[in-house]
């Protein structure tokens, strides 16, 4: 389990983490979205043993990550901007990762050269940017860890080695309970990977639950009231929308309550619809002053 | 699991050998290119030997030599560059955010991050000697000579310097995350005590009478470059070898020894230290350093105030001497032009470090008080400074605390007083010219206008018994009328210049074992040329003695101060005198024989007559003093029909021609 508790990291005196606590349980696929510059990174980097937290505490399987050489043998992470040697291949890189993780596995290795159709022996420095991705999954799944941390880990990979590299995430999530924490801006693949999410901002996390926690918590209603009326001001909503007589209500609390409260107002119509990971973030920031403005240019 | 993963790694927490060995594969260009450049050297040996079939005798100690020379000559400034890039190459990771990220991630401990990198770099540095130490001792071999001894002793002083160069680019490694500053200030590191030492000499030398800004002092060692240049060096014996087969003495080399190697243990124990240091910076540092030019919170202030000096030090003269010097009255710097260049120059050195420390150019709001701190220490520096508020100018030592003293004044006369007596002379005609002080300082420059007006040089260096040391020299402009007043300062050292103790130590010699003979120049009348008279040992003996009896009389040193009566009393030739060194005089290695030159006046009287009873001047053979000769020589360039030397007493004969260097010897007697 990871478990984030507290975290402070001050950056010349901006707060990059300011409190942040997050806990991801042992074999779950956790996704941890926000905007940009909600400290995301900076929290990996501390889960990676890059960083050392100001306060607070990081604890992986209930140590602290820093200077733990035991515990970081079992985390691998493909950072956002992945770093290899100027001049090494996939194969020379596999050497170097194989000295350092005592898991490393020459089997998965070789069965994988099938998967990620590149070149071992061309320079790192000559692939695309796709490929050289590719080539991060390739080492870090090698790596056989028990926790996994991905930043941004499907930014210039084609649909079909998306799908490729996230059938291989989950495998290793099913088989040998491998613990993932994602950090993406895709949400939409993420509602298909995660089962929980947490949400950044400001240095904090603002909310993290199962995906399924977090969509019965929030909900989408459309409705039609009777002689076309407004919405009534006595109702609980986060954001409505009107589009003809059909008003979409987004309201903070379960779809049967939000329909018990509707329904107190006489409408002609009601109906729930379940809310996209997306939309959860962006009703969820919006009450954190981060909605999508209308701005006239 | 996870307990035997724990256990596994503990194990070789502090070393890692595939970074280990990745290390020396990302950078053979590095160590390969070095080890490539130092085997030329034996490579090129080696052809020269095959060229001459081998048939050259060299002896261990001539080999040894050669170690030596360059390990005290060449190693440190090797080691001075090839550390950095070495330093560089395996600490780069640090200087990236992203090279940082990955081997950070990695299940490596700091401790064994550090071990490794920094056993990789020492290796580094260490391959390329090795590879041409190995091919020298290989070349050597061949020759049939090998120094085992001077070999140990080179390659251990080999290894100090590594460690410690090493040692100090790594501990820059740590207090920056840049590798451009590492680099600048790596080098800067190294020769930031003797540059500070330096700008304050300067400083000092515009503002004070007498401060010259020569010679490093102290700082030389916190500046080790210099420092082992300087002092580790290596001495040979040498001795007279009787060579049979061609029946003739040989001067041969016996012995090499090195000197002050402990400088080389004591700056390695220093790099031990600084890896230590760096170790502990190492354990502390924070990744996300990485790019900044200052990665030590605690430094920055450091960095930015000592910029600030430096500028407001070197700075400050610069500005001063594009805008102010050509408006200066004197030599010496104005106080008020000198305060406002170096406050210019330190706000400015105060910002750039500001710049650099933020990585932005929008500083100004948040750093103006520091702004201000430093125009007002730069302010008070150049106050304190130009007020001589330390009383530099007028220090002077007492002469019971003088161990020594080495004096130089005008015509050439220097040498080393150590005599109680003879110091108390020199330091009461130093007072007496510091309480003069405001006097020359008003007359400066009048001897380049003014009729009967010179100049004068007189410098001191105090060594004392404290092993410190004073150094002053001065250039005083004078009346000449003052060197008849005994209670002026240029009267006391116009009277200093003839005390037999000041001429003992000017003209006499400590070195002498026996006298081997001499010559002089001198004018021969019957000829019309110049010609030189050799002596013999015992006439050079009894020259010599003559000497000794003028500079107790006081004979010697008339002349000094006074420029007409130098030209005019003065000859134009020295006598030579050629001796044999006493068997251990502090440079016997570099030769045996040695020669010593007199120029004397026509006050020694005694050498004079010494030269005529020996039967080297006569009525034929004469000498002239610089005024005879200037005339004689004037006339004769431009052609004129006149008659010099009847002019001047010599001869009857117009001068057609004179020829000062004529190759002709004359034995004299």
């Amino acid at each position: 389990m990871i478990e984030v508790r507290d975290a402070v990291k001050r950056f010349d005196g901006f707060a990059a983490l300011d409190g942040a606590t997050l806990t991801v349980p042992e074999g779950s696929v956790y996704g941890l979205v926000g905007p940009n510059g909600a400290g995301k990174s900076t929290l990996i980097r501390h889960l990676t043993g890059i960083y050392r937290q100001d306060g607070g505490t990081v604890r992986v399987d209930g140590q602290e990550i820093w200077e733990n050489t035991a515990l970081k043998a079992r985390i691998a992470a493909i950072p956002d901007d992945w770093y290899y040697f100027a001049q090494a291949t996939i194969r020379d890189m596999c050497r170097f990762y194989r000295g350092f993780y005592p898991e490393f596995s020459m089997e998965r290795y070789e069965k994988l050269k099938e998967v990620f159709a590149i070149d071992e022996k061309r320079t790192i420095r000559r692939l695309s940017k796709g490929m050289q991705k590719q080539a991060a999954f390739w080492l870090t799944l090698c790596c056989m860890p028990d926790y996994l941390i991905l930043d941004e880990p499907v930014d210039g990979l084609d649909p079909v080695m998306r799908r490729q590299v996230w059938s291989l995430v989950m495998s290793d999530v099913a088989q040998r309970g491998t613990t993932v924490l994602v950090s993406s801006h895709h949400l939409r693949e993420l509602e298909d990977v995660c089962d929980h999410v947490g949400i950044m901002d400001h240095g904090k996390v603002l909310l993290e639950r199962s995906l399924e926690q977090l969509q019965d918590n929030m909900v989408k209603l459309q409705v039609v009231f009777r002689d076309g009326s407004e919405v009534p001001e006595d109702l609980p909503v986060l954001h409505a929308s009107r589009l003809g007589r059909i008003h979409t209500l987004i309201m903070r609390m379960g779809a049967e309550e939000a329909q018990a409260r509707v329904a107190a107002c006489g409408p002609l119509l009601v109906d729930a619809v379940p809310l996209t990971l997306e939309e959860i973030f962006i009703y969820e920031l919006g009450g954190a002053d981060y909605a999508v403005k209308d701005i006239l240019l | 699991m996870n307990w035997e993963v724990r256990t596994m790694r503990s194990k070789t927490s502090f070393f890692n050998r595939t970074l280990f060995r990745k290390n020396l594969a990302r950078f053979w260009p590095l160590w390969g290119g070095a080890s490539f450049l130092g085997a030329l050297t034996p490579l090129a040996m080696l052809m020269e030997l095959i060229r001459i079939r081998f048939q050259v005798e060299i002896t261990a100690p001539e080999m040894a030599s050669g170690y030596y020379m360059v390990l005290t000559q060449m190693v440190p400034a090797v080691c001075l560059v090839y550390a950095v890039l070495c330093a560089l190459a395996v600490w780069s990771y640090l200087f990236n955010a992203r090279s940082v990220g990955l081997l950070h991630t990695l299940p490596l401990s700091r401790n064994g991050l550090f071990v490794t990198n920094a056993l990789s770099g020492l290796a580094m540095m260490v391959i390329p000697f090795t590879v041409t130490g190995a091919l020298c001792l290989a070349v050597s071999a061949l020759t049939g000579t090998v120094a085992p001894a001077a070999l140990l002793a080179t390659v251990l002083c080999v290894l100090g310097e590594c460690l410690f160069y090493f040692a100090s680019a790594t501990l820059i490694a740590f207090i920056t995350g840049h590798g451009v500053a590492m680099a600048a200030l790596y080098f800067i590191f190294h020769f930031l005590a003797v540059g500070i030492e330096y700008l304050l000499r300067v400083l000092a030398s515009g503002f004070y009478f007498g401060v010259m800004a020569d010679s490093a002092g102290v700082s030389q060692w916190l500046s080790p470059t210099i420092a082992l240049m300087r002092e580790f060096t290596y001495g040979e014996e040498y001795q007279d070898v009787f060579d049979a087969r061609w029946n003739v003495y040989r001067t041969t080399l016996q012995s090499v020894h090195l000197e002050n190697a402990w400088i080389v243990a004591l700056y390695a124990l220093v790099g031990a230290g600084m890896l230590a240091l760096a170790w502990l910076l190492y354990r502390r540092r924070r990744s996300e350093s990485a790019g900044d030019v200052v990665a030590v919170g605690w430094m920055k202030p450091v960095f930015r105030y000592g910029c600030a000096l430096c500028a407001a030090l070197a700075g400050g003269m610069v500005l001063y001497s594009i805008f102010w010097a050509g408006y200066q009255g004197g030599s010496r710097y104005e106080a008020l032009p000198m305060g406002i260049c170096m406050v210019l120059a330190g706000v400015l050195g105060y910002y750039i470090a500001s710049m650099l420390l933020a990585k932005s150019l929008r500083i100004f709001r948040t750093t103006w008080k520091g702004a201000v701190g430093t125009a007002a220490a730069a302010a008070v520096l150049c106050g304190v400074m130009a007020g001589d508020v330390l009383s530099i100018e007028d220090r002077l030592p007492e002469a019971g605390d003088v161990e020594s003293v080495w004096f130089t004044m005008d015509n050439g006369i220097s040498g080393r007083l150590e005599d109680q007596a003879e110091i108390q002379k020199i330091v009461e005609a130093h007072r007496a010219l510091l309480a003069e002080k405001e006097d020359f300082k008003a007359n400066e420059n009048r001897a380049y206008n003014e009729p009967n007006w010179s100049k004068a040089m007189f410098s001191v260096f105090y060594t004392m018994e404290n092993g410190t040391s004073l150094r002053r020299s001065y250039y005083l402009d004078y009346h000449q009328d003052d060197l008849e007043n005994p209670d002026t300062a240029m009267g006391r050292l116009a009277a200093l210049a003839v005390e037999p103790g000041i001429q003992r130590a000017n003209l006499l010699r400590s070195d002498i074992d026996h006298f081997t003979g001499g010559e002089i120049g001198c004018w021969k009348r019957s000829t019309k040329e110049r010609v030189t008279i050799s002596i013999d040992a015992e006439q050079a003996q009894a020259l010599y003695e003559a000497m000794e009896r003028d500079i107790e009389a006081g004979h010697f040193g008339k002349t000094t101060f006074r420029d007409l009566a130098w030209s005019q009393e003065v000859y134009n030739e020295s006598l030579y005198f050629y001796y044999q060194t006493v068997p251990n005089a502090q440079n016997d290695y570099s030769t045996y024989s040695a020669s010593h030159s007199v120029s004397f006046s026509v006050h020694c009287t005694e050498l004079i007559r010494a030269l005529e009873e020996l039967g080297i001047l006569d009525e034929d053979y004469q000498l002239l003093t610089h005024a005879e000769e200037e005339q004689m020589y004037g006339d004769a360039a431009w052609g004129e029909n006149t008659s010099v030397e009847e002019d001047l007493g010599l001869m009857d004969q117009p001068v057609r021609a004179v020829t000062f260097y004529n190759a002709e010897t004359v034995t004299a007697g």
